[in-house]
């Protein structure tokens, strides 16, 4: 549940998706402006922190990276059972994750907090010639199901802050933000925002 | 001299990788901005690896003398004690159990570590009694989870050289090997730390060797089966850690007491101790040591070491606020990680009772829930001789028999690549190809000044795919140390004496 203190807000954050779909690479792109090729397999689950700050607020997410097989299943209710946001995540040059994908947006919506933020990531976007999900597709799918959208890379950093920002903004306040635009990154190295932006 | 050239300060050729003495790659964190060495890619370690740039981490002469002296005293008494190719082995248990215990407790020299673990798992039984078996399983069948393997096979220890390799012989290796068991055992199929597991065993056995441990440890052959670990609703990862959650209240009662008022569950920080024996993220030398008792004694030592961890800690740990408990618990000091210190600790806590108490409890509690999927967890924890159903069924079923008394003909020493002859216990011969000695390690001492020592699991291997990676890793060393003989002609002048 996202807790509000004096103009700081803490959220528990929790990635789910099928196993290589990329949730490890997003968080450590988000947490430490890195990326592996080969990111080890996650077992059990990760946890990472992160703080951003949005206009004269900050956010620090506690994020619960899972492991991605079906067969760990079973313990990932403890991971988002009170977490404020999600990050649902797919390859969009698999199939079976884009699905898997949904089976965990219905399972947020009978099991979850009513109120969690989610978002819908389709990762590996650099990977256009090996598309397998359309954006189209996840977009319709994202918006019937009041979910956020957006195709990211960790690994060329593409979209990966702004879906943070993004559920930062979205996230339940006592006294919602009243401009929420205009965030700037805090609390981590130049070299990881340099990242976010475009062309440096 | 010699020494001072190769002494570690000396910048080396820029790009060159090094590993430590296991075949993991060394980050260089003196040199390099924070991050870089991080950020290169495996692609490129592959690059250089196959240019011959690797350079193997060395030891210098004077220590190594006095290591190796009391390595090899070691050695020689362990070799005296497994007896030729293992035939004394299952005797001198038999005699002197306690000796085999405390000398196991110190750790299983690491040349005899491959055929050592394969004794005392009882797969070294299964392999000799199922031939043909794992070849059956790789070539012809197919497994739903073949997919599932190959997302995970370039995840698993990307920074070993062995595994390192796109396609490489350690990535087919582990791939036959989990494809194997998850053809062998559908119903586990292929989880998620398995690999893991395989592939520390595959670090020091040849393919087939690694896939019946895997088989001995998931089946049973010696202490209880483990796959309620990987089965539907990993049954044994909750039972397990439904007792260490317990045992850390009672033996560390304020340990116990601030985790709870952190919210610290041991699902988030104990998991893949369990699921994958410290095999995950966790420092290699210390998993060996721990794989030497966990194969003996069973899993008991996972929580041994898990409590011992934490009372190592204690003062510390209960201080921390959840964040930092957190990642105290997944970072512990490198005072805490040296076994020599750990491991005694680990041995002095008392836990059988408890755990085997601890699991009726959760029984109780749980039985209704866990029927499902979780035939696993009805064996008692310790069975001594407890082959068990399937294993059995498996050991019967095959042409083979049950550990006969007799078996003392299922070990025998074999020069390496030539066919063996295995007489069987019901009588009758088979030839074997691939059951020869699967873990020699070779110790090559170069101008007196470095030592190298790789195991070379399976030299009679068909596809000899080990032999091709320590092959260029070892080129790449003799390259680097400006050898006047070329590699190619030491090494072959070296094998085919």
């Amino acid at each position: 549940m996202a807790t509000t203190g004096h103009n700081s807000l803490n959220a528990k954050l929790v990635l789910l998706g099928d196993m290589g779909a990329g949730k490890s690479s997003l968080v450590l792109r988000f947490v430490k402006g890195q990326f592996l090729e080969f990111q080890e397999s996650t077992i059990g689950a990760a946890f990472f922190s992160q703080t951003l700050a949005v206009n004269d607020e900050t956010v620090k997410f506690e994020i619960w990276d899972t492991a991605g097989q079906e067969r760990y299943h079973s313990l990932a209710p403890m991971y988002y059972r009170g977490a404020a946001a999600a990050i649902i995540v797919y390859d969009i040059t698999n199939t079976d994750s884009f699905v898997r994908a949904k089976k965990w947006v219905q399972e947020l919506q009978k099991q979850g907090n009513p109120n969690m933020v989610v978002a819908l990531a389709g990762n590996k976007a650099d990977l256009e010639d090996k598309r397998k999900v359309t954006s189209e597709e996840a977009r319709v799918y994202a918006e019937e199901n009041g979910l956020f959208f957006k195709e990211s890379s960790a690994k060329t950093a593409a979209n990966v802050n702004d879906i943070f920002y993004e559920i930062a903004k979205r996230l339940p306040r006592a006294q919602p933000a009243q401009n929420p635009a205009g965030m700037v990154l805090v609390d981590r190295p130049a070299e990881g925002s340099q990242a976010a932006s475009c062309c440096t | 001299m010699e020494k001072q050239k190769v002494d570690e300060n000396e910048p080396v050729p820029v790009p060159a990788v090094r590993v430590d003495r296991f075949g993991f790659v060394k980050q260089d964190h003196s040199n390099s901005p924070e991050g870089l060495s991080r950020t290169r890619s495996a692609f490129e370690y592959e690059r250089l690896y196959l240019d011959g740039l690797i350079i193997l981490d060395i030891c210098f002469a004077n220590h190594v003398n006095e290591t190796l002296f009391r390595e090899e005293r070691r050695n020689r008494k362990w070799r005296k004690m497994i007896g030729v190719g293992g035939n004394d082995w299952k005797h001198y248990v038999r005699r002197k159990p306690h000796v085999v215990k405390r000398r196991i407790r110190k750790g299983i020299p690491d040349c005899l570590r491959g055929l050592v673990w394969q004794l005392i798992s009882g797969s070294r039984d299964l392999l000799l009694m199922n031939p043909g078996v794992y070849e059956q399983l790789v070539i012809y069948e197919t497994s739903a989870s073949e997919l599932d393997i190959i997302r995970d096979i370039s995840r698993t220890f990307p920074s070993h050289v062995f595994f390192q390799q796109r396609h490489g012989p350690g990535q087919r290796s582990l791939y036959n090997v989990l494809k194997a068991y998850s053809v062998y055992d559908r119903d586990v199929g292929y989880v998620q730390g398995m690999g893991f597991v395989a592939g520390l065993l595959l670090l020091y056995m040849s393919e087939e060797d690694a896939f019946w441990l895997l088989v001995a440890l998931l089946k049973g052959a010696v202490h209880a089966p483990m796959e309620g670990l990987y089965l539907v609703g990993l049954p044994l990862v909750q039972q397990y850690l439904f007792q260490f959650e317990s045992l850390v209240r009672e033996l560390l009662p304020k340990v116990g007491e601030h985790f709870t008022q952190e919210m610290i569950n041991p699902s988030m920080y104990a998991s893949q101790w369990f699921i994958t024996v410290f095999s995950y993220s966790f420092p290699f030398h210390l998993a060996l040591r721990i794989w030497d008792v966990f194969l003996h004694e069973g899993v008991k030592i996972v929580f041994k070491v898990g409590l011992a961890l934490l009372k190592y800690c204690h003062d510390e740990l209960v201080k921390l606020p959840f964040e930092k408990l957190i990642h105290a618990l997944r970072n512990f000091p490198e005072d805490a990680m040296n076994p020599d210190t750990l491991l005694p600790m680990a041995y002095s806590i008392k836990v059988s009772k408890r755990l085997e108490e601890l699991r009726l409890e959760y029984e109780k509690k749980n039985g209704q829930q866990a029927e499902p999927g979780g035939r696993a967890k009805q064996q008692p924890p310790e069975t001594p001789n407890g082959s068990v159903g399937g294993l059995n069924d498996l050991m019967e079923s095959k042409g083979g028999k049950k550990k006969s008394s007799s078996s003392k003909s299922l070990f025998y020493e074999a020069p390496l690549g030539y066919s063996i002859e295995d007489i069987r216990p019901a009588g009758g011969i088979k030839k074997f190809r691939s059951a020869a000695y699967s873990n020699v390690s070779l110790t090559i001492i170069l101008r007196s000044e470095a030592i190298l020592r790789f195991p070379i699991p399976d030299i009679s291997s068909k596809s000899g795919q080990y032999l091709n990676i320590f092959f260029l890793v070892f080129a790449s060393f003799l390259q680097h140390s400006s050898s006047n003989l070329s590699p190619t002609a030491f090494l072959s002048s070296y094998f085919t004496k």
